[in-house]
């Protein structure tokens, strides 16, 4: 795990532009330790007791493109394909979960949440590439605020430095800096998005981590004590990439293996095809929870 | 102790499909990558600091911070805080190669 302590205080407030997000937040922000340990202390009582389904949830979404250069402007047509693919995917009406190992079809879930594009805006910028410093969020900084993130996801796509993907903020942490971020070459399924992550799967995975999911190997590194807090995922060792055969055997989850075909994975975007039921009910949890303002926004709309 | 080349003091992304041989490939963090689900890092500051990044719980690299020193020419030696090492987090390297757009490691 990250580790700030026992170096020279200057050492420590250095390091601090290349502190991960929920690490920092972890380090400088007591509120949101506490949030998070709330936030899991019902998340556990809600997988408990299995309160009704919350029906079809749509989220309304705000994407926000900033651009340095033109290509980076993705176009109108480009964001429609983004909102499809998340719709498809958490619906579970995604072609393409016909890949699937049987093994894993009857945990495969419809998370019965939808989005609805309401707004995109658009800001030319001077950063060349983003940080994971939140840059992109604010207009102090190059990027452009986020709007009513009670009510709202916000996904910001721009060009991410670093080889980056995208980037995600759990629930409970700060409102100024609260949505996803995906890279403009992984984003929506025309356009600029390049393969092998030109399905829309990086928005689909970040926003599972908006809604709370964690990342199926459990965070550990290569290790199998991790856990993404889930009992329909196998035990993994660590991230799986690219397009693995099944099975794919870790911390003795044989003879099925990891389930790379999970969302929550590191795999290539036409090897991660579903979310567990499980995963469904923790996505539920966030929404009856930390995210309820999402579900009194569509109850009033 | 011989000082490491000054070229050695950047945040480097690990550019695992050009791995070979056992060598690791870590390419300039500042510089236009191929973008992946999920890259490491390592990052050297002079002073003997050096921070090991890996993907966090929501894909925002996380830093863990050490020590790094050169028991011999061309070898560093990384030491972790108590209970910070990722059980796969190499403790030393050979650099095989290092230019300002290449970094080449053999974990040892």
């Amino acid at each position: 795990m990250a580790f700030t302590g026992r170096l020279a205080p200057g050492a420590v407030r250095e390091w601090c532009g290349t502190m991960p997000v929920h690490r920092r937040l972890l380090d400088t922000d007591p509120g949101y330790a506490r949030a998070r340990e709330e936030i899991e202390t019902f998340t556990f009582d809600a997988a408990r007791e299995e309160p009704p389904p919350l029906g079809l949830v749509t989220i309304p979404t705000i994407v926000h493109v900033v651009w340095s250069r033109p290509e980076q402007n993705v176009t109108d047509e480009q964001v429609a394909s983004q909102i499809e693919t998340l719709n498809r995917d958490f619906r579970k009406t995604n072609e393409d979960v016909a890949i699937l190992p049987p093994v894993w079809a009857p945990v495969a879930a419809d998370a019965d949440i939808e989005f609805a594009l309401v707004d995109v805006t658009r800001t030319r910028t001077e950063v060349a590439a983003f940080d994971t410093d939140d840059g992109v969020k604010s207009a102090r900084t190059g990027g452009v605020d986020p709007v009513s993130t009670d009510t709202h996801l916000n996904l910001w796509v721009c060009q991410l430095g670093g080889g980056l993907l995208g980037y995600a903020q759990f629930p409970g942490g700060p409102a100024e800096t609260d949505g996803v971020v995906v890279t403009y070459t992984a984003f929506g399924s025309t356009g600029t998005a390049a393969a092998p992550f030109d399905l829309g799967r990086t928005s689909t995975h970040e926003v599972g981590h908006w809604l709370n999911l964690r990342h199926i190997w459990g965070d550990d590194g290569d290790g199998c004590g991790g856990s993404d807090f889930v009992d329909d995922t196998p035990n993994q060792g660590g991230p799986n990439y690219g397009r693995p055969t099944y099975p794919k055997v870790s911390c003795n989850n044989a003879p099925h293996g990891d389930m790379f075909v999970n969302y929550m994975d590191y795999t290539d975007d036409a090897a991660m095809v579903m979310f567990t039921r499980g995963q469904a009910a923790r996505m539920a949890a966030a929404l009856r929870g930390p995210r309820s303002g999402l579900l009194a926004a569509a109850a009033t709309s | 102790m011989t000082a490491p080349p000054a070229a050695l003091f950047r945040r480097w992304v690990h550019v695992r499909e050009e791995d070979a041989a056992g060598v690791r490939v870590f390419r300039p963090a500042d510089r236009p990558l191929p973008p992946a689900r999920g890259r490491d890092g390592l990052e050297f500051r002079a002073g003997g600091i050096f921070a090991y990044l890996r993907p966090g719980p929501t894909d925002a690299p996380v830093a863990v911070v050490g020590r790094w020193s050169t028991p011999a020419r061309d070898r560093i030696a990384l030491t972790y805080p108590p209970d910070a090492r990722a059980g796969d987090a190499p403790t030393g390297y050979e650099i095989v190669e290092l230019t300002p757009d290449l970094l080449r490691l053999r974990p040892v």
